[in-house]
């Protein structure tokens, strides 16, 4: 044995096998030969690639993108690109469930011409610069007007006509049209102003967007068009403050940049919806009145639950509040209205 | 190899140089005589797969011959199982406690092994030895056949034979114990006869 154990090489099986028949066997020459080209060929192209890869950045950037795993994450951003573009001048609502909008009871004398009127107004809330929008309104519009109106007379296509032209809808004609003639642009959901930012007093936005976001349950189309219609009405309030008064139980004042702020942020918290009958009956501190020029243009009844707004010839609508939400905005709206 | 994982091909042309004939007869009597029509592929596929394994090649103590004939040894099994034969890697699965001890008596009818190239006579009852080597060398389990042929036919050391093998020290020494009895009790049962008629000892 070996100093490491090992057993020692047997001399008569090594002396057998160093005369085996096979001992002096070798590979064949072709065999070799093959074996040394396929190991030069292995080594010859990456000493050519590799000035390649480090001196050309386009080339190296190439080669990166070629390998099938970041070639495939790069097909498939490519074809959500491509899908996302295809898609962005389809509706929204196209999948979304038909909203079922209640037309609004109303003396039967007025039916016909309320129901003319929602329609216009819903046909002209998505506003000219909203082309996407005014697309798929227009889509539905066919369904509403067949289910609920008559075919008007000749003298109101004439003057829905009119003020299609003008994108304005019925409820606020006369502010617009005047707008217009001021040559001032047309009102669009993008262009409304963005009052500033709440003031500290007011604490009522976390409130109402908590309001907002548990009611949010309107459908998506008609929550779009009913909001325009909103900001139609409210607005020019908020645009031209000169123009507009106020007034919560006794007195009538002129709009103040308080006002101005509580307007806004009902603007943006509520989801109006047709309201399924007029305003309910409320505490005189609980109802706004808005005139503009000395008329009556708009009421809104802060109730404990919801909040109507009632457009002067125009259905009410109403947007369902939690109670907090409802607390909130009423105590903003004593801050903003003393 | 590290010259040749760094793109130098003549490096891996002394290495061929200097392990292709020993690579190849382990190979071919690996196999056997059956399978030896496919020792040109598992030979050819050894080498391929140091090409591809150049730029993963660590020798961590391991010398490259080592590694060579680990790769050959795997490209064995694999031939050998591919052809349905039943590879046991277990060397003691049908042996006993303890390694089959060889009577000595034969032996000593053998001429000297330092005296192989002196005689025509004795060249011939080498020869003829060599011939009955690989014919018992097939009758030994894979395992204890490597071991031999690493520590007997390349002149590995011990502890390299066990790491071409990838098994410990003292299961490569248990192997080859097993292999050179079984093998000598297996030469002079054939050789015994011959030494005393054919070359007149």
């Amino acid at each position: 044995m070996t100093p490491h154990d090992e057993p020692a090489r047997d001399a008569w099986l090594s002396q057998a096998l160093q005369h085996a028949p096979d001992a002096e066997a070798a590979p064949p020459a072709a065999l070799s030969e093959a074996i040394l080209r396929q190991a030069r060929n292995a080594v010859t192209p990456s000493r050519a690639a590799a000035p390649a890869r480090t001196t050309n950045p386009l080339l190296r950037w190439w080669s990166w993108l070629a390998r099938p795993p970041i070639a495939a994450g790069f097909a498939t951003v490519m074809v959500a690109t491509l899908v996302g573009v295809m898609w962005w001048d389809k509706p929204l609502d196209a999948f979304a469930p038909q909203p079922d909008v209640p037309a609004a009871p109303a003396p039967m004398a007025q039916d016909k011409e309320d129901k003319d009127t929602v329609a216009q107004a819903s046909a002209v809330a998505a506003a000219p610069p909203a082309r996407d929008e005014s697309k798929a309104v227009a889509r539905s519009e066919p369904e509403k007007p067949r289910s609920i109106a008559p075919p008007p007379p000749p003298a109101a296509q004439r003057e829905r006509a009119g003020a299609s032209r003008a994108s304005v809808p019925p409820a606020a004609t006369g502010e617009l049209q005047t707008r217009t003639a001021d040559a001032a642009p047309p009102p669009t959901a993008a262009a409304a102003p963005a009052p500033a930012p709440a003031p500290a007093p007011l604490s009522a936005p976390a409130a109402v967007a908590d309001s907002a976001a548990k009611f949010a349950a309107t459908p998506p189309a008609a929550g779009l068009a009913l909001r325009r219609q909103d900001a139609e009405t409210i607005t020019p309030l908020i645009e031209q403050p000169e123009r507009w008064a106020w007034q919560r139980g006794a007195g009538r004042q002129p709009a103040t940049p308080s006002l101005q702020r509580w307007l806004a942020q009902l603007d943006r918290s509520v989801h109006w919806r047709p309201a399924s009958g007029t305003s309910p009956a409320a505490a005189d501190g609980d109802v706004l009145q808005l005139w503009r020029d000395g008329a009556p243009r708009a009421t809104i009844v802060l109730g404990d639950d919801a909040v109507w707004l009632t457009p002067a010839g125009s259905a009410p609508l109403m947007a369902p509040l939690s109670p907090d939400a409802a607390a909130a905005l009423k105590s903003a709206l004593i801050a903003a209205t003393p | 190899m590290a010259a040749y994982a760094g793109g130098d091909a003549r490096a891996f042309e002394q290495l061929y140089a200097r392990h292709q004939a020993g690579l190849y007869r382990f190979v071919r009597r690996l196999l056997g005589s059956a399978l030896n029509a496919q020792t040109d592929e598992v030979f050819q596929d050894t080498w391929l797969r140091v090409v591809q394994a150049r730029l993963r090649w660590e020798p961590q103590g391991a010398t490259f011959r080592t590694w060579l004939y680990t790769l050959a040894h795997h490209r064995v099994i694999d031939m050998l199982r591919r052809s349905g034969r039943e590879v046991s890697l277990d060397a003691h699965s049908d042996d006993g406690d303890a390694p089959w001890e060889p009577e000595t008596a034969a032996w000593q009818q053998w001429p000297a092994p330092a005296s192989a190239a002196s005689h025509t006579e004795e060249l011939a009852f080498w020869c003829r030895a060599g011939e009955k080597l690989l014919a018992c060398l097939e009758q030994l389990p894979l395992p204890q056949r490597s071991a031999f042929l690493l520590h007997h036919g390349d002149g590995l050391a011990l502890d390299e034979v066990a790491s071409a093998l990838e098994v410990g020290f003292e299961t490569a020494k248990t192997r080859l114990r097993y292999a050179m009895s079984k093998l000598r009790t297996c030469m002079g049962a054939h050789l015994a006869p011959l030494t005393e008629g054919g070359t007149g000892r």
